[in-house]
């Protein structure tokens, strides 16, 4: 299930949890939890900081959600967007840059080792996959296959067009056959 | 042609991952689009980095997630009513608290249009006077000056506080005023008029009035006044048609009492300072100085013939008449000079 897809119950959890009812409060947390959460982990790159970043976010989901009024920005989205002002604080506070991007036909050395997939953890596998791509390829990836949004609403996400947005999907993906096509 | 293939291989990728996306696996996806076969490693790349949407938050972690979600709602709802309808209502306080503060300006710049130069708002007042006049055209600009300061200096008069620089001001800008020449009787030169013959009966009885530390300031006020209508007579007929009816020089029944109010011992000067009564509107024209009343000549010996005094001794001509002698007013007064 994407980030975006709303619950046919997502009306009545929001307007419930505005009043404090902590069973539609837990609703919402297990709706959006693990999509919120894959995206942050998948941007930071490290599990931990993942969770605190996501317990973070819906802190600030529970604070904002008086002011929240559906005008054509669905739940899920507006969440999200907590999320990337929350990622983008996050690495204004550590003075740190997302993962150095590599260009497409350059590969680091950790990169060459073949790294068989049973041993290593899938977010592990799938982190050291993304390192290849650059900041704009690594976040059309994240949000598209492992968020779960459309072609579109990774535009709107990243305010770009959506032929934009198709040209860096298909160079992502070539890097990454790439890197898959290396390591096998 | 390399472009356009580009765009329809980007198109036919999109094209394949949205049905696969809908449940056709990569085979059936390729048999859909055989062109896409080159693709097909694109489309593993797709599938693998898909396996990452099996991660997910360990369960403990959102059960404490939840945990702390829930706590933080129930503080948030337990915070007080009042901090709650502040934070509600806080656009409403910052437009409340701005029109308060235009309201306050409003307010001072109220309070500063009644104010005089030795008052603390006077700067306030000039600071909006000053923006007013870039408003005005040229004319009418030294004439309101005028009459404004005219004005101010009256009203400090008859609370008994003395402000010959205001005076000389005032008159400083009437003569700027006179420079523009009216092609015929308007009210503008109406207006002129009003104000100069009234500077001049002003500053008679304010000669009598004041005390005596004033005087010497006011007398020079005077013989600027009556060096003006010298140098406004080149404009005779247009900014100063001659007067129709003479009338006595002096003594009104104000004066008289100023006089007697000047007369007080040294000593309590200050404290019982003469406030010069405001002349009463029907009054003005009787008291204005009538220059056919002039003794031919006269102007000659009791106005210094200079524009200005020289420096060092702009104190010392000054007309200066004993309070106890002044004989109605008679010899400290100084007529305009007869008008060609």
């Amino acid at each position: 299930m994407g980030l975006l897809t709303p619950h046919p119950e997502e009306r009545h959890w929001i307007a419930r949890a505005r009043k404090g009812d902590p069973e539609a409060i837990a609703a919402l947390y297990r709706h959006y939890a693990d999509g919120i959460y894959r995206y942050l982990l998948y941007r930071v790159g490290d599990a931990e900081l993942a969770e605190d970043l996501t317990a973070d976010v819906f802190l600030k989901m529970i604070e904002d959600l008086p002011r929240y009024e559906e005008r054509g920005l669905p739940f899920g989205a507006w969440l999200f967007r907590i999320a990337r002002a929350r990622l983008i604080d996050h690495w204004r506070r550590q003075h740190r840059r997302p993962t150095v991007a590599l260009d497409d036909t350059e590969t680091g050395p950790q990169l060459t080792r073949e790294i068989p997939e049973d041993e290593i953890a899938i977010s592990e596998m799938i982190e050291r996959a993304l390192r290849v791509l650059t900041e704009e390829q690594r976040e059309v990836v994240v949000l598209r296959f492992l968020v779960g949004m459309s072609i579109e609403e990774v535009a709107r996400a990243m305010g770009k067009s959506v032929g934009a947005v198709k040209a860096l999907q298909h160079r992502a993906l070539a890097a990454l056959a790439r890197y898959l096509e290396r390591i096998r | 042609m390399d472009r356009e293939m580009e765009i329809q291989t980007i198109e036919l990728l999109e094209r394949c991952l949205r049905r696969m996306e809908e449940g056709a696996d990569l085979e059936m996806c390729l048999r859909e689009f055989p062109e896409a076969a080159p693709l097909r490693p694109l489309l593993e790349a797709a599938l693998w980095i898909r396996r990452g949407q099996e991660v997910s938050l360990p369960p403990r972690a959102l059960q404490r997630m939840i945990r702390q979600g829930q706590i933080y709602a129930a503080r948030a709802k337990a915070r007080p009513i009042i901090s709650s309808f502040i934070f509600r209502f806080r656009w409403a306080g910052a437009l409340i608290f701005v029109l308060g503060l235009i309201l306050a300006a409003i307010g001072v710049v109220g309070a500063a249009e009644a104010s005089l130069p030795d008052e603390p708002l006077y700067p306030v007042k000039r600071a909006v006077e000053s923006f007013f006049v870039t408003l005005m055209p040229p004319e009418e600009r030294a004439l309101w000056l005028a009459e404004r300061r005219w004005e101010e200096f009256e009203t400090a008069a008859t609370q008994g506080r003395w402000l010959p620089v205001v005076a000389e001001e005032s008159l400083r800008h009437l003569e700027e005023a006179a420079r523009f020449k009216d092609k015929s009787p308007s009210p503008r030169s109406a207006r002129l008029r009003a104000l100069y013959e009234r500077q001049g009966t002003i500053l008679r009885q304010a000669l009598r009035a004041a005390p005596l530390e004033f005087r010497a300031e006011l007398a020079r006020a005077q013989q600027e006044w009556v060096r003006l209508a010298q140098a406004l007579s080149l404009s005779e007929g247009e900014v100063f048609p001659p007067p129709k009816e003479a009338s006595p020089a002096v003594p009104e029944p104000t004066a008289e009492i100023l006089r007697e109010r000047a007369r007080t011992p040294p000593g309590l000067e200050k404290q019982e300072t003469p406030r010069l009564e405001h002349t009463p509107p029907g009054l003005e024209k009787q008291e204005t100085p009538r220059l056919e009343r002039t003794p031919p000549g006269l102007e000659k010996k009791e106005t210094p013939p200079p524009r200005r005094s020289p420096p060092g001794q702009e104190r010392q001509p000054t007309p200066r008449t004993p309070p106890g002698q002044q004989d109605g007013g008679k010899g400290s007064e100084q007529a305009p000079p007869k008008r060609r």
